[in-house]
């Protein structure tokens, strides 16, 4: 299906690198469906252009926060992630921007349409996973689609010819006319694509869309991610693995307890840009205002303050893999020098063997690092520093941001 | 419109994939096989009881008398009885000969209960037990007159009472029992499989989904109606013959309740308890008027349907206050049988009849006036429309209402 192209690099949406057996999406033949309001205009939107807005959107259950005050914009053209810890108001913010929920506050607009107000307008342009995409198991893969494509106002020999495009842009096509409890996950993921394709929609909403997927299926995924957003699609995306997150996603907006504290382009996330690695005190993070319009493309990114403090990154540290023998020794030493370090996950089975460390230091203080292992009498076989994944970031942020408000009691991401 | 009609497409292809239609269907057999059963029964009984059967083994117990005489004072009574019950029977076998005259018969029996009307004094006729009876039966008489009707004689098993009579307890249960497995999991089930999320993404106004929902439930409910009260009827025919299509049945019988003195009723036993004042029913006929049986069983399988419309649109709403399809479903059947119970026990509470509309499930019942016997009441067709059509509208609105609002944050 989609995996001849590369190894996962994402090309910049900017750039959009599209080979030629990508996802076309074909202009839509017939008048524009004025009915139901639903504007079906064949081209792709120029990259850029405002496709999802939040404005001040809140969310109260009983006496709880939570979604607060949220403002976000998803332009056309771009993946946009959505990270946040267990109950920060993930899932409730996606719920309220697919209509399945409605904001206390503040509006949601797609296109200009507010969901709420004008939801068959708003959703005639979104596709949409939420967690797992729970399709009607009894039904075969095919009959789900034309359910779904039947309330996509799909008719007649336009539908069909649809769904055999979805269903070959997913790589379904043996198994389409099974029942989808014979399905594997990963197929039922893909059955969960393809119905969020149906309607071509100009934003897609993924809520985890990546749950069950092998690797092989998660690159696939997000090469077909990067294709559609390459065409000009808006693709916000909702993860918990924060790598999928960094390999897929251009923007990314980090919410805590209903918050969003952080916002800022990934590519800057990593190199260190967006939080100010090498210098002291960091950069004074402003928000992205609704009327900011100006920053997706500017590289500027902006962390919430929380009560505008140091964020606790004003000296990034990065991991530093260490190959050692005898580690035990190697992590003697280094605590004895007040450096962060802990064996790998995996461990070393023996002790004696040479084993992998990771210590947690500033890029400068490695070589002293290295002196101090050797002078230990410890063999140092191999040095790795590795990149500041978005993973930490978001474990620093959202630690530094704690603001003593508990962790969503309601068990939702 | 359109889009109601799209929902309406796509909920008829989930229903007929869903177990739950299997489940239904079993119900229904079950529903029509017991049915069968009775109608076997029936037919057992009436091979036993008709005039020549009878008859027949009258005689062989005289001529087993006779081969025995004893000198027991009770010898000679008994074979004069047995020879009275005989000749009885002759005479009954002759009558319901095809040949014999029944018009002159009724004729007479009409001539009869005009004598009988007479006797009663103008001024006790409002309340006269006996005038009243007495007109019911004559305007019968004279509709079978007219209609060329011959009466079925009483042992004669007609498939369209044994319909009507297993009707009146299977719409309280086992029709109830299979619209519940139709409909309580329309919403609840895609609540508990989650798949409502992906529905109601859709470009479609939840209460477009909601009525075209709606909508399939009642036409299946309907359907399935329709084929079970069809099947019975037709297994009827097939066990007892097409007998009694065109005898007549009361429908539209009020009735008066008063004290057992002023319905000229001796009722006070040798003790001289008198009955207590509306205890006794007397029937009015200013209202009522006979159908042949088929118009009857034709009409009550109509508002057999009408009544499961209500009943699907209970559990509808169920289906949409609940989350899971366990408790929608299980909620509907409880409603069932405490309906049922409620009726068996509670009915003499007027405002049970009132107030609880599975009183009024056997609408054909509350025409016929058997639920106002019952009820002590007047409980006319009218009042179980209105009845169970109060409960739907409220039904329906709250279900509307609920969930055009509901957020779906759990599913």
């Amino acid at each position: 299906m989609m995996s001849e192209s590369g190894q996962g690099q994402m090309p910049p949406a900017e750039a959009p690198t599209v080979d030629a057996v990508t996802v076309q999406v074909p202009p839509i033949e017939g008048p524009v469906r004025a009915e139901r309001g639903v504007a079906r205009v064949g081209q792709a939107l120029a990259p850029g252009t405002p496709v999802l807005t939040l404005e001040h959107v809140s969310k109260r259950i009983g006496s709880r926060w939570i979604v607060e005050d949220v403002h976000m914009t998803v332009r056309a053209g771009e993946v946009y992630g959505f990270l946040g810890p267990n109950g920060a108001g993930k899932t409730t913010t996606i719920r309220m921007i697919v209509g399945l929920a409605r904001p206390s506050r503040g509006v949601i607009r797609v296109l200009g349409h507010d969901v709420h107000r004008d939801r068959s307008a708003a959703l005639g342009h979104v596709g949409t996973i939420v967690e797992n995409p729970e399709t009607y198991r009894y039904l075969t893969g095919r009959e789900n689609l034309i359910h779904y494509a039947r309330l996509a106002g799909l008719r007649g020999a336009e539908r069909q010819r649809r769904i055999a495009e979805v269903v070959d842009i997913v790589g379904l096509g043996a198994r389409i006319d099974d029942k989808v409890k014979r399905y594997s996950l990963g197929m039922r993921q893909r059955l969960g694509v393809a119905q969020a394709l149906l309607a071509r929609p100009k934003l897609l909403v993924l809520d985890e869309p990546t749950n069950g997927l092998d690797p092989a299926g998660m690159r696939e995924f997000r090469e077909l991610i990067r294709r559609l957003a390459a065409e000009g699609m808006a693709v916000f995306v909702s993860s918990h693995l924060l790598s999928e997150i960094e390999q897929m996603c251009d923007r990314v907006a980090i919410l805590k307890s209903g918050r969003v504290i952080a916002e800022a382009k990934v590519a800057d996330m990593l190199s260190g840009r967006a939080f100010g690695q090498a210098g002291g005190g960091g950069t004074a993070f402003g928000h992205v205002g609704a009327g900011d319009d100006g920053a997706a493309g500017s590289g500027a990114a902006h962390q919430k303050g929380e009560g505008a403090g140091p964020t606790g990154l004003s000296r990034a540290r990065v991991r530093v893999r260490l190959h050692v023998a005898p580690p035990v020794e190697a992590l003697r030493a280094l605590r004895e020098a007040g450096v962060e370090a802990v064996p790998e996950a995996h461990g070393p089975a023996d002790w004696g063997e040479p084993g992998v460390l990771i210590a947690s230091a500033a890029p400068d203080e490695v070589p002293g690092l290295v002196r101090r292992l050797v002078a230990a009498g410890v063999d140092v076989h191999a040095v790795q520093p590795e990149q500041d994944t978005l993973e930490d970031l978001f474990l620093q942020l959202t630690a530094a941001a704690a603001d003593g408000r508990g962790e969503g009691a309601d068990g939702r991401a | 419109m359109r889009e109601i009609g799209t929902v309406v497409l796509n909920e008829w292809m989930k229903l007929l994939r869903r177990r739950r239609l299997w489940v239904a269907g079993v119900i229904a057999l079950l529903t029509v096989g017991l049915f069968t059963l009775v109608a076997i029964q029936a037919k057992h009984n009436a091979d036993s009881q008709r005039p020549e059967a009878q008859l027949a083994s009258a005689q062989r117990a005289l001529a087993t008398l006779r081969a025995h005489p004893s000198g027991d004072p009770q010898y000679r009574s008994t074979v004069a009885n047995l020879r009275a019950e005989i000749a009885a029977l002759k005479n009954e076998v002759k009558s319901e000969a095809p040949g014999a005259p029944w018009r002159d018969r009724l004729r007479q029996q009409a001539e009869a209960l005009r004598q009988q009307m007479r006797l009663v004094p103008p001024a006790e006729r409002a309340t006269s037990l006996q005038y009243h009876e007495s007109q019911g039966q004559l305007m019968q008489t004279q509709w079978e007159l007219d209609h060329n009707v011959r009466p079925l004689p009483g042992w004669v098993p007609s498939p369209y009472r044994e319909v009507t009579e297993y009707l009146s307890f299977a719409v309280r249960l086992f029709l109830p029992l299979m619209v519940v497995i139709l409909v309580a999991d329309m919403v609840a089930g895609e609540a508990t499989d989650g798949t409502i999320k992906l529905l109601l993404v859709r470009p479609v106004a939840r209460w477009k989904v909601l009525i075209g929902k709606w909508i399939t439930s009642l036409w299946a409910s309907a359907l399935a109606t329709v084929v079970v009260v069809g099947a019975l009827w037709a297994a009827g025919i097939a066990v007892l013959g097409n007998t009694g299509a065109w005898q007549p049945v009361w429908v539209g019988v009020h009735y008066a309740w008063v004290s057992g003195a002023a319905a000229g009723v001796n009722t006070g036993g040798p003790g001289g308890l008198a009955p207590a004042a509306g205890s006794v029913a007397v029937p009015l006929y200013a209202h009522a008027h006979l159908l042949p049986a088929w118009q009857y069983v034709l009409a009550s399988g109509g508002l057999a349907v009408l009544a499961m419309l209500a009943v699907a649109t209970v559990a509808f709403f169920c289906s949409t206050l609940f989350r899971s399809a366990m408790a929608s479903t299980g909620v509907s059947l409880g409603l069932t049988i405490v309906g049922l119970v409620v009726y068996e026990l509670g009915i003499r509470e007027h405002w049970v009849v009132w107030l609880w509309f599975p009183v009024h499930l056997a609408l054909f019942d509350n025409w016929n006036g058997s639920v106002s016997l019952q009820a002590q009441m007047n409980v006319p067709l009218g009042f179980g429309v209105a009845e169970l059509a109060a409960w739907s509208a409220v039904a329906l609105a709250v279900s509307l209402w609920h969930f055009s609002r509901r957020d779906v944050l759990n599913a």
